[in-house]
């Protein structure tokens, strides 16, 4: 009952969203099912006036003129039947639209509540991917309530008024038939709901095993090691466990409607019965027979799709409840993330940059029993170049996303200027320009690609022109068909372009220079970029950062070279500091490293 | 007799007719489809289609009731005795029809659910068979990837085609049933209705193709905008970019305006739709009115009975209300209709490999030779590879170096058999002098790149990937991870050799440098290989252990042929010749000693490399 009412509570919050935002459409919709849903009522009324007309005229052979208006009602009616729904699927549309924007503007919304860290845990990303997906259901939910209410049950009211005219009897029919109907449909709606929910690991396993065999990405190794058949023979396993439940459901879902269905069958043979007895006695004319008879299979019909609307909606209403759930969980935590108008760095609440200090920060994944990062300590001064150095799984790239704020450390505290980052969260976030290493492709233009580095100068052509210059890409600009307004990516146009590795990692560097940040933070610029490349971009670097601070994350030593100062990370700790000079002498783990990276090229020198 | 002139004459009139309707490649791909379940699912198609023919049947029964029911009630109306034969009859027969019809029902709904289910399965099965055993050169082609791409809810689509074939089945037959009893009045009749409904659905077919031309042109686009947009929030990458720059109300800005333009061209859409119905409406419904009045007229001057009047209204009524819930099916039909020919387009690829291909090539290779060998990728103008001439030994290692985009993939993607359409010559020789070219060679080869792939499957599963998991026991794969320095972390997992690795089941991550070492252990795994081809295998890994590696390889290389590509200039110095390769050409062949001297490319880039580090 408890679970009803919150399910119900969360129906009537949607429901009341998109009056908001949809209202008037709405109530369109309803004004145009509720005008629909005369049409056939009021049709079997005049097909019984005429049959009995008819039937008269058969008898007596005296024609009334009558007919000839009732006719022409009745063919009136049956154009508008043919009409009018086109007239409702077109408010439909708009309504849907408008639905699908308010609410996927909610959801949008909320992100700026959720801290990044839940983005990393799978099961959090398993609810808000599937929240996401239903948000569509949402609005067909609210959507296919109109027609039910206002035409489903009008037409079933009126046709419920023919019944009480002629033979009130048929009432009850309506109603047995009705409930029967209800029941089986609600309870076909929640196994379906549970199924969808229970499908979701071997749905996974079956697109893994279909990704593996028809990507591109898979296809060379498939070939070589000729994979294919194992492959499909697993694919196979998880398709068919899948396609047996959803058989299984199927048909159980046909046996209880048919079950259903028959008793409605039943009755009716025993009303048509008793309808036929009273047409011979003469209680009922001939014409109120026919009527009585096509309303009956109507009935029937209307009872069915009201049952399966109202099941849809039903199933609408748990979706609704996940979502209402979703926005209302994030909506207390307030992370300072609301828009604010552009203001100078200097105007900022930290002031000017002078110094980023990590204090015994330590970092732990969700789901992980190790420590990403186990209490890290250092500070960067303004003008400086750090470079830190560790490899694959040592924590440097979680460092970078501590120190431009995205994430916040577990234990430890980081200070900009002595203050701390949790202060002021967004003001904090000014401060970095960043280069992820898992940088994002979007699908817009080159321009768009490059200026969202800095939401606040997003329109400014001055300073993306800044950033394109920095990074280098006018080469890159000047090749493209459209230059900066080029469509990057075909994800849903054919005319976009793609962009390889390299030139990717370009666009992410300037995209990381937009708005001269006070602080650059670059985590493997140039993974793909060939080393021959990389020498090149390196000696650049040190110009274009000329008097702001860096931090160049990287596994390769040529950065080192580069940097002030050297932080060498390992298993998330802090093994060595100092300049590369410094380290050398020290003969500690920097040194072995670049020992053994020299050794190469000195050996057949000194040969 | 037809001269030539005259029957392509006709043909082309054919096909402007059936343009006008633009029926052609909806029919094309309604008969492949209809063809192709015959041959699948000889049996069940046609029980399928027989259900249907009887479901056609129980409608006209129940007409012919009606119109019975309707007559006894006006002759019997008023009698006193009502217990007739007749009556129990009537009774009897409306009993069975009706029972009879909601079996039928049952049935039909039974034997469709499984029929759609087992089709959905076969169409899968092909799309997938076809994919994994097509020649990789498809996957370079970008046309092929976006149709591939569009074809992959074609399972799903194909429901729908069988249900408009079913459709289009009950639709003929129930016309003809319905000419039938029409033609009872007047044997005018039945080509009347037939012909209002043939203009409806030609008319209606026709605004469909504007509509489209429309929707092609203008709402696709915005359409796939839209779900480019809204998909934008689900990935992780994206949001974290979002956060990072502040980046809340340009996303969703740019949602809103796109769902306006969305809106606006489906209302445009749709208010052609409403246009193009009004006029077969109105058609339809003088039909209907002359109908009903002639019928009346007969009916008064008694030349048909009461009870045919009675049928004729229902029989019509149903008529135009089944149409009428077909013609949207005709706009949307067309969207599937596409899915469905990008479908049949990628399963027409002629296959290059088996699904069950054997693995042993006894064949023992001595060189690889490479004869004025050229490329181009399609859809592109540069040429990757423009003209290689080179020669390979086995027992060699051979250093491949140049920047991205000089050639180095395309020419180990050739050697490797999965590009064809290149010009020139790539010839396998063996110790008997025979040729072969490099689709046979495949199961010679192994590979290991920089994207290697790291499966989500047990550690067993990874090594063997491709082979019988049982092809080793747990004592060779242990010797194997040692080889390869993983035997202590292996054993100390619980599962050991049966750990799932990655998300998928729960499974453990590895680093990158022990999926490196897993990558190497997979091309121990198979022997018998003994070419290696190696792309840059170590780019995640520090110095160390990258020479570790380096050092690990040459000592398993054994008396194979490695091809072994990498930036590194350091490791050139340990190979046994050394191809440079720039704008698709080997400019510079070599042992290191001999490049430096050379003072050329090579030796320019290895100094500046050397340079940096020393």
């Amino acid at each position: 009952m408890r679970q009803d009412y919150i399910k119900f509570k969360a129906f009537v919050w949607t429901f009341i969203q998109s009056i908001k935002s949809a209202g008037l459409l709405l109530m369109a919709m309803a004004a145009i099912c509720m005008f629909n849903s005369v049409m056939f009522p009021l049709s079997s009324i005049l097909l019984r006036n005429m049959i009995d007309h008819v039937a008269s005229i058969y008898a007596t052979g005296v024609w009334k003129s009558d007919f000839v208006w009732m006719a022409s009602l009745y063919v009136a009616l049956f154009f508008l039947q043919n009409t009018i729904p086109f007239s409702n699927a077109f408010v439909y549309f708009r309504t849907q639209f408008a639905l699908e924007k308010h609410f996927e503007g909610m959801f949008a919304f909320n992100i700026r509540h959720i801290p990044y860290i839940k983005f990393l845990d799978a099961s959090f990303m398993q609810n808000y991917t599937l929240v996401h997906n239903n948000v569509l259901n949402i609005c067909r939910g609210i959507l296919d309530l109109i027609p039910l209410i206002f035409f489903s049950c009008f037409q079933l009211i009126f046709t419920l008024v023919i019944f009480i005219q002629n033979t009130p009897w048929l009432c009850f029919y309506l109603i047995i038939v009705f409930v029967v109907q209800y029941s089986v449909s609600k309870y076909i709606a929640k196994k379906k709901y549970l199924l969808s929910k229970e499908q979701i690991k071997e749905e996974r396993y079956q697109t893994y095993y279909k990704t593996l065999l028809t990507s591109k990405e898979f296809a060379r190794e498939l070939r070589i090691f000729s994979a294919q058949n194992r492959l499909f023979k697993k694919w196979r396993h998880y398709y068919e466990l899948l396609k047996e439940k959803r058989l299984h459901l199927a048909l159980k879902d046909i046996n209880y409607t048919a079950l259903a269905d028959l008793t409605g069958i039943v009755l009716e043979i025993a009303t048509i019965l008793i309808l036929f007895l009273l047409a011979l006695s003469g209680r009922i004319s001939v014409g109120v027979f026919v009527m009585l008879y096509g309303l009956l299979g109507h009935v029937r019909e209307q009872a069915g799709s009201i049952s399966q609307r109202l099941s849809g909606i039903y199933t609408s209403m748990l979706y609704m409840q996940d979502f209402a759930d979703f926005i209302s969980e994030y909506e207390g935590i307030q992370q300072n993330s609301d828009s604010r108008p552009n203001v100078q760095e200097t105007a900022l609440p930290y002031g000017k940059f002078q110094t980023l200090t990590f204090e015994n920060v330590s970092f732990c994944y969700p789901n992980s029993k190790q420590n990403a990062l186990k209490n890290v300590s250092f500070t960067i001064k303004k003008g400086e170049i750090v470079s830190i150095l560790g490899y694959n799984g040592s924590g440097k790239t979680t460092l970078s996303k501590i120190a431009c704020g995205l994430l916040m450390p577990t234990e430890g505290t980081v200070h900009l200027n002595g203050k701390s980052a949790a202060d002021d969260p967004w003001a904090y976030s000014r401060y970095f320009g960043i280069g992820f290493q898992d940088y994002a492709k979007i699908s817009v233009s080159l321009k768009e690609n490059i200026a969202i580095g800095c939401s606040e100068y997003i329109n400014d052509n001055e300073k993306i022109h800044t950033a394109v210059e920095n990074a280098n890409l006018g080469p890159l600009v000047d090749k493209l068909p459209m230059g900066l307004d080029t469509l990057l990516g075909k994800d849903y146009d054919d005319f976009g372009t793609d962009l390889s590795g390299g030139e990717w990692q370009k666009v992410i560097l300037a995209r990381a220079y937009m708005g001269e940040p006070q602080v650059l933070i670059l985590d493997e610029p140039t993974a793909s970029i060939d080393p021959l490349e990389e020498l090149n971009m390196l000696s650049n670097i040190r110009k274009i950062i000329s008097g702001r601070t860096a931090i160049l994350i990287s596994h390769r030593i040529g950065f080192a070279r580069l940097a002030d100062r050297i932080i060498m990370i390992r298993d998330g700790r802090i093994i060595e500091q100092g300049s590369h000079d410094e380290l050398l002498k020290k003969q500690g783990y920097y040194a072995e490293l670049f020992e053994a990276q020299k050794n190469l090229y000195l050996e057949r020198r000194a040969g | 007799m037809m001269s030539k002139k005259d029957k392509s004459e006709n043909k082309s009139r054919i096909e402007s007719f059936l343009s006008w309707f633009d029926l052609k490649q909806t029919i094309v791909i309604h008969s492949r489809v209809l063809r192709s379940l015959l041959q699948s699912h000889k049996r069940s198609t046609i029980l399928i289609l027989f259900l249907l023919c009887l479901l056609v049947l129980q409608d006209f029964i129940i007409l012919k009731i009606i119109q019975f029911i309707t007559n006894t009630i006006v002759d019997y109306v008023g009698r006193s005795n009502i217990l007739d034969i007749k009556i129990l009859y009537i009774l009897g027969l409306l009993l069975l029809t009706l029972v009879g019809s909601h079996v039928l029902q049952w049935l039909y709904n039974r034997v469709n659910s499984n029929y759609k289910e087992e089709v959905r399965q076969s169409v899968e099965e092909t799309f997938i068979k076809k994919l994994s055993c097509i020649s990789y050169t498809h996957f370079e082609n970008n046309e092929f990837h976006q149709r591939v791409n569009r074809a992959q809810s074609a399972g799903a689509q194909y429901g729908d085609a069988i249900y408009a074939i079913s459709t289009i089945f009950r639709i003929v037959i129930t016309t003809i049933m319905y000419g039938i009893l029409l033609s009872k009045i007047s044997i005018l009749f039945p080509p009347i209705v037939i012909v209002s409904i043939l203009f409806s659905l030609g008319f209606s077919g026709y605004i469909t193709d504007k509509q489209l031309d429309y929707w092609r042109s203008e709402v696709a686009p915005h359409g796939l905008r839209y779900n480019y947009f809204q998909k934008i929030w689900e990935d992780r990458i994206n949001v974290q970019n979002i956060k990072a720059n502040r980046l809340y109300d340009y996303f969703y800005e740019k949602f809103s305006s796109i769902n306006k333009k969305y809106r606006n061209a489906t209302m445009k859409l749709n208010l052609l739709s409403l246009g193009s119905e009004i006029i077969p409406a109105i058609l339809q419904t003088i039909v209907f009115t002359a109908t009903v009045l002639y019928v009346a007229v007969q009916v008064m001057n008694h030349r048909v009975d009461v009870g045919y009047f009675a049928m004729t209204l229902t029989l019509l009524a149903n008529f135009y209300s089944m149409m009428k819930s077909n013609s949207y099916f005709f706009l949307q039909e067309n969207m599937y209709v596409k899915i469905l020919s990008d479908y049949f387009t990628v399963i027409d690829q002629k296959e290059t490999y088996l699904l069950e291909a054997s693995r042993i090539s006894n064949r023992h290779i001595c060189q690889i030779r490479y004869i004025d060998v050229k490329y181009t990728y399609p859809q592109s103008e540069r040429m990757a590879l423009a003209g290689v001439n080179a020669c390979a030994k086995v027992g060699q290692i051979v250093g491949i170096v140049g920047s991205n985009g000089s050639g180095k993939t395309t020419l180990m993607n050739i050697t490797m058999g999965l590009l064809e359409g290149y010009a020139g010559q790539v010839i396998f020789e063996d110790d008997d002098g025979n040729c072969l070219s490099p689709e046979h060679m495949q199961n010679a080869i192994g590979m290991l790149t920089q994207d290697f792939g790291k499966y989500q499957m047990t550690i067993r599963e990874n090594i063997l990937y491709g082979q019988h998991p049982e092809i080793m026991n747990d004592d060779q794969l242990y010797k194997l991870l040692e080889m390869v320095g993983m035997k202590s972390t292996v054993q100390k997992l619980e599962k050991g050799l049966d750990t799932p690795l990655g998300q998928l089941e729960n499974g453990i991550e590895f680093s990158m440098g022990q999926w490196q070492r897993i990558g190497i252990a997979r091309l121990l795994a198979n022997p018998e290989r003994k070419i290696w081809i190696l792309d840059e295998p170590t780019a995640y890994l520090d110095p160390i252990a990258e020479i570790e590696i380096y050092s690990l390889i040459k000592s398993l290389a054994g008396g194979r042929l490695v091809f072994f590509i990498s930036h590194r200039l350091g490791y050139m110095r340990n190979v046994d010749v050394i191809w440079v390769l720039k704008n698709g050409y080997i400019v510079e062949k070599g042992t290191h000693e001999q490049l430096l001297q050379d003072k050329g490319y090579y030796s320019d880039m290895y100094t500046a490399q050397a340079d940096w580090y020393t």
